[in-house]
Formats: C-alpha cells, sequence, structure tokens
C-alpha cells in the first residue's frame, strides 16, 4: 500500500472481508448497529432528516435524494406502506448491485427495515431478476438468520416495530428497473410502466405508497446512521456526496468492481485504478449509464465525476456501468449495440419507444453496412428528440442516448461511414475491403487456401486477386499472408 | 438466540472480535491467520471453488484451528480472479491473484508454514479499508 489509495469503500465496506453467510461476522463488524441506534434512539422523522442532510442520492442512476423520496412516502396517509429494494440490475456490463447482494447481504437487509421504520412500512420487498441465483440464495439464507436473530419479525430490539422481507424474482426484463414497473411485476401483472404521476410514494404496490430504492443506496445507509450525515456528507463534491460504485470494464488494464468518491475525474479512474489502456492504445471515449447514457471523450478526462457533471456532458450517472473504449472501437457500432438492446427490450407499450427505437437501430445498421446517405442524420436527430419528449418511462426517454451523445462527438466518424464508406476504427465489417499488394505478392497460394468463401484466385507463383464481391472481411487471409501483402483496409 | 436491545449486540460482536480481527488489523497476540477467498459468482466461475476446497483440504491437514479458510464476497479484483488474500500477525495482509489449486498449495506450503510470500502472484492492495470496524 505504498500510494495513497483513490478509492474509498463505503458501499463495498464488507465486500470482499466477511463471510456473507455468517451473520456474526456481520455483527461483528458493526452490523445491526445502525438499525438498533434508530429504533431505539431515534423517530422515524428524525431518521428521515439524518439520511437528507447526508445528501444521499438515488444510486439506480436517477439521482433522487434518498430522505425526500422516504419523506413523500412517509407523509402518504395509509394503513400500509411498502418498502421496495430495486436488485433488478440489467445494463450490459454491470454487477455491482450483484456484488453487494452476494458479498454483504446482511447490509442491504438491515438498510431497509430503517427504511421500513422510516416511511411506516412493516414489509419490505427484494425485486431481483432470477439470473442470480447465488445472490439469490444468500439474501434467503441472510434473511433467515435475520429472522432467527429476531433482527426481522416481530418487535425488534423490543420496540413495537415489525418488519418482514421478501424476496420476489424476475425474469429478467430491462425494463421492470423502472419503478413503476418493477411494482407492476411485483404484482403479478406484465411489467409494463404507467405513467407518473401518481408517484409510487403516492400510489405503489397494491396501490399503497412505496418508496423504490437502489441495492447500493441501501447499502450505504448503515453507514451514514452509524457515522453520521456530517461524515457522509464531507465526501464528495457541492451537490453529489458520497462514493458511487462503477463496473469498470472494457480496454483497461484492470477491470473490476472499484468504489470512488464523487468528484474523481475520469483520467483517476482510468489511468491510476485502472492501470491505464490495454497494449497502451490510446483512450477514445467511456461509456457511463449503459443504454440510458452517452459517451465521455477525452476533452472530459478532468471533468470531476458526479450526477450534475455527467449530465451536462450529455451522459448520465446511470447504476455504474463504465465501458472503457479505445482507438479500435466503432462509435457509430457501439451506439448501434445499445439501440439493438433497447430495441429488444422495449416492452411495446408507447408507440415513440417500441417503434421509434425499432426505427433508429435499422438507420445504423444501415450506416454500418455502408448504405447510409446524409439524410439519415437528420432522421436519426430527429427521431431521437422525438423519442426522448413523448416516451412513457425512463427506458424510452433516455434510450436515444447513446446515438445523440456519439453524434454530437463523433460526428466526422458518421460522415466517414456514409460518405467515405469506410469505418476509421476498422470495427464494421461490411466497409472493409481487404485487398493484395502486387509488389509483395509472391504467389505462394497461403491466402487462397485459408479463405473460407473461396474468393481468392491465381495460379502459384503468380500475383493473387481478391474478389470484392465474394468477400466477407473476415481476415484470414491478412493473418496468413507471411509477406505482409495483403493489405488491411 | 434472539437479539433484543444493543448489549446482545455488543455481545455477539465481542465474541466475534477476535475471529474478525486478524482481518482489519495484525496486531494482538493472537496467532490467528486468516486465509479469505472470493467467492462471489465471478470468482466462482474463474475457479474459486476449486481453490477454496484445496486450500479448505491442506489447512485441515495441518490441524491447527488458528488457521482458518473464509469464502467471502468480490474483492473487485476482476482481472486477477480468483483472489486469496493472507492476513497474519504482524505483517501487512498480502493479496494473491490468478490463484489455482497449485499456486493455493503453494502458499499453504511457503507463506503459511514457511513465512514466504509467493511472489509471483502477488497483487497491489487497490484500496484502504476505511471503515474498518465502522470507524472512518
Amino acid at each position: 500500500m505504498s500510494v495513497k489509495s483513490k478509492q474509498v469503500r463505503i458501499a463495498l465496506r464488507n465486500c470482499g472481508f466477511i463471510n456473507p453467510l455468517n451473520i456474526h461476522e456481520y455483527i461483528a463488524f458493526d452490523g445491526y448497529q445502525a438499525l438498533a441506534k434508530v429504533l431505539l434512539n431515534h423517530t422515524p422523522d428524525e431518521v428521515i432528516d439524518i439520511v437528507k442532510e447526508s445528501g444521499l442520492k438515488g444510486r439506480g442512476g436517477g439521482g433522487f435524494l434518498t430522505g425526500l423520496k422516504w419523506q413523500l412516502t412517509r407523509q402518504s396517509v395509509s394503513d400500509e406502506k411498502y418498502i421496495i429494494c430495486n436488485a433488478d440490475e440489467g445494463d450490459p456490463g454491470a454487477f455491482m448491485d450483484r456484488s453487494i447482494l452476494e458479498g454483504d447481504p446482511h447490509s442491504v437487509i438491515e438498510a431497509m427495515a430503517i427504511a421500513g421504520y422510516a416511511i411506516g412500512a412493516h414489509h419490505g420487498i427484494i425485486y431481483i431478476r432470477a439470473e442470480y441465483p447465488l445472490a439469490i440464495s444468500r439474501l434467503e439464507h441472510a434473511i433467515a438468520q435475520a429472522k432467527s436473530f429476531g433482527l426481522l419479525g416481530k418487535e425488534i430490539f423490543d420496540t413495537p416495530f415489525n418488519f418482514n422481507i421478501e424476496l420476489k424474482l424476475g425474469a429478467g426484463a430491462f425494463v421492470c428497473g423502472e419503478e413503476t414497473a418493477l411494482i407492476h411485476s411485483c404484482e403479478g401483472n406484465r411489467g409494463e410502466p404507467t405513467s407518473k404521476p401518481p408517484f409510487p410514494s403516492v400510489k405503489g404496490y397494491l396501490d399503497k405508497p412505496t418508496s423504490v430504492n437502489n441495492v447500493e443506496t441501501f447499502a450505504n445507509v448503515p453507514a451514514i446512521i452509524n457515522l453520521g450525515a456530517p461524515w457522509f456528507s464531507s465526501i464528495g463534491t457541492e451537490t453529489s456526496k458520497g462514493t458511487k460504485v462503477f463496473a469498470l470494464a472494457g480496454k483497461v488494464n484492470k477491470v473490476g468492481l472499484i468504489e470512488v468518491p464523487m468528484g474523481i475525474t475520469l483520467k483517476e479512474i482510468i489511468y491510476d485504478i485502472g492501470g491505464g489502456i490495454v497494449n497502451n492504445k490510446k483512450f477514445k471515449a467511456v461509456q457511463t449509464g449503459g443504454p440510458s447514457g452517452g459517451v465521455i471523450t477525452v476533452e472530459d478526462l478532468d471533468t470531476p465525476i458526479d450526477y450534475e457533471s455527467l449530465a451536462n456532458i450529455g451522459s448520465m450517472m446511470g447504476s455504474g456501468g463504465m465501458i472503457v473504449m479505445d482507438e479500435d472501437d466503432c462509435m457509430v457500432n457501439i451506439a448501434k449495440f445499445y439501440l439493438e438492446f433497447t430495441q429488444e427490450e422495449s416492452c411495446g407499450k408507447c408507440t415513440p419507444c417500441r417503434l421509434g427505437t425499432k426505427r433508429m437501430y435499422e438507420i445504423l445498421d444501415k450506416i454500418t453496412s455502408g448504405d447510409g446517405d446524409m439524410d439519415d442524420i437528420n432522421k436519426l436527430e430527429t427521431l431521437g428528440n422525438v423519442i426522448k419528449n413523448t416516451a412513457l418511462c425512463g427506458l424510452g426517454q433516455t434510450a436515444p442516448n447513446p446515438v445523440l451523445s456519439t453524434l454530437h462527438y463523433f460526428y466526422d466518424e458518421y460522415i466517414a461511414h456514409i460518405v467515405d464508406k469506410s469505418c476509421p476504427a476498422k470495427s464494421c465489417k461490411a466497409l472493409l475491403k481487404y485487398s493484395i499488394d502486387a509488389e509483395k505478392c509472391i504467389g505462394c497460394t497461403a491466402c487462397a487456401r485459408v479463405c473460407p468463401v473461396s474468393c481468392i484466385a491465381g495460379k502459384p507463383k503468380e500475383l493473387h486477386i481478391i474478389d470484392q464481391s465474394k468477400c466477407i472481411s473476415c481476415g484470414a487471409c491478412y493473418d496468413a499472408c507471411k509477406f505482409d501483402a495483403v493489405i488491411r483496409p | 438466540m434472539i437479539i433484543k436491545s444493543k448489549k446482545d449486540l455488543e455481545i455477539i460482536k465481542n465474541n466475534y472480535a477476535d475471529r474478525v480481527r486478524r482481518r482489519s488489523s495484525n496486531k494482538g497476540k493472537s496467532e490467528r491467520i486468516d486465509i479469505l477467498v472470493g467467492m462471489a459468482t465471478c470468482g466462482i466461475a474463474a475457479g474459486a471453488q476449486e481453490v477454496f476446497d484445496t486450500l479448505s483440504k491442506e489447512v485441515a491437514s495441518l490441524n491447527n484451528p488458528d488457521i482458518k479458510v473464509i469464502p467471502v464476497g468480490c474483492m473487485g479484483y476482476c482481472h486477477s480472479e480468483p483472489t486469496v488474500v493472507v492476513c497474519l500477525r504482524k505483517r501487512e495482509p498480502t493479496i494473491y491473484g490468478k490463484v489455482n489449486a497449485t499456486i493455493a498449495h503453494q502458499i499453504i506450503e511457503d507463506h503459511i508454514m514457511a513465512n514466504k510470500v509467493v511472489k509471483s502472484h502477488v497483487m497491489d492492495m487497490e484500496f484502504d479499508r476505511t471503515l474498518s470496524g465502522g470507524q472512518p
């Protein structure tokens, strides 16, 4: 530990340190102290004030103040209220919530009980995707342990507070991460969003006031109660407090799960924590916020990362996926990848999202196949803005972001695909045309023998020629040639 | 047992404090040695179960109740799974990456038995555990 670490672990404080199957170890690391503290020493309103004062914002991506969400739910008058933990993590390449649930399930259980006390709920639900079998089994184990220790159930810490948690398994639909769709799925209905208002804090699960919070948000709560709001708000920036967990992936040397204070720069994350770009290639961009976010380019490497600054540069915090891209990644192709994802995951309820994302995907496919024209750019922009403004829920409203963001920062790459019919990153196969250098070719036939579609003609010791109409741009000839005679586009 | 008060919580905390102390501190008189194996989905997919089984088997054969092999969650080092942390008295914790059954065996033989770190698989610690024991 020679260099001062750039990471600060709050949500991940116990991950990798304690045995998640042993409640004793969680208690030994101050587990359930926060629950005891709020039940024995604080009124629900005081708990809400502490969380509000800490400045904790929703870590699922939206960034709504957690304390305020709890307060709004508390203020709604009802005989029954619910607290729901959103563990429907679905961004491609994101695994923050899974790691917390697998490594420290009790921190989420404890925080849900605290939240239940704060808003006046006696019943908690963890909505988790069935694709996380290990997280589910560890949660079930932890809930059973907490019950047997009296930390869930009736009259917890000899107070009148009763609280129980049940698991609901989702089938892994991206839209179910949206809180209204999640609530409908919990109720056994189709996972489709409904328009807000009414907000879940007024009318949520079974039409009762409900607060839906993310796994990572919950994991922060016991630490805030134990160490105090001033401690938490001393970490981070003016507007975004605390830390954020990121799943650092892509072309960095050290991919991993990291937790950093708000306000850290992208440069520090990629070079100091991530160990730089693989093979010393040139950094091109980082994609944050998954299918709802955008790209951050080299210009913003020194921008402090928080909710506001990311929104200002056309991306978003999102749930914490962070994919690093180098010079070999084609930005049009990246945008296409995310649109393919969102158009598949669109629930189909509202027209802008159902049809709009499909049309955008088709246009991007056309461009990457070399069939695009300049009018396609206008169509993408118009469609993107219409979908953003008219879609029913967060999925649709943010789905065009990867396209609009790459159009803004990498306009030249779109033009290269459309006008020059070339892919600068050499990633779109349809635009790559291999050829043979007449000077260097000695007619060894190695390329013709490996060509899977037999499109290279030529006799031994004579110049070989690639039939461009049949070539599938697989690159096998390029790899096979020992004389550098195959020219890569 | 049913926990009904802060005192009940403190009893468990104190009973277990000795058992987990080695992970947050290398001080104290206890000879306890903790060997942590990262066993989240990602670690297991990379082969952590085999590493855990090897370590457990070899530790059992040593017949020393002070040495414990403990399955833990994700440590965050996706680039070097499976990962193992060795916590010894008077020594900084050592993090091993890309461990397999052979390296696990070597860790027991060299590091635990002979106090010689298996240098080829040591990684840099990437974070400080600022909240150990709940204190900043």
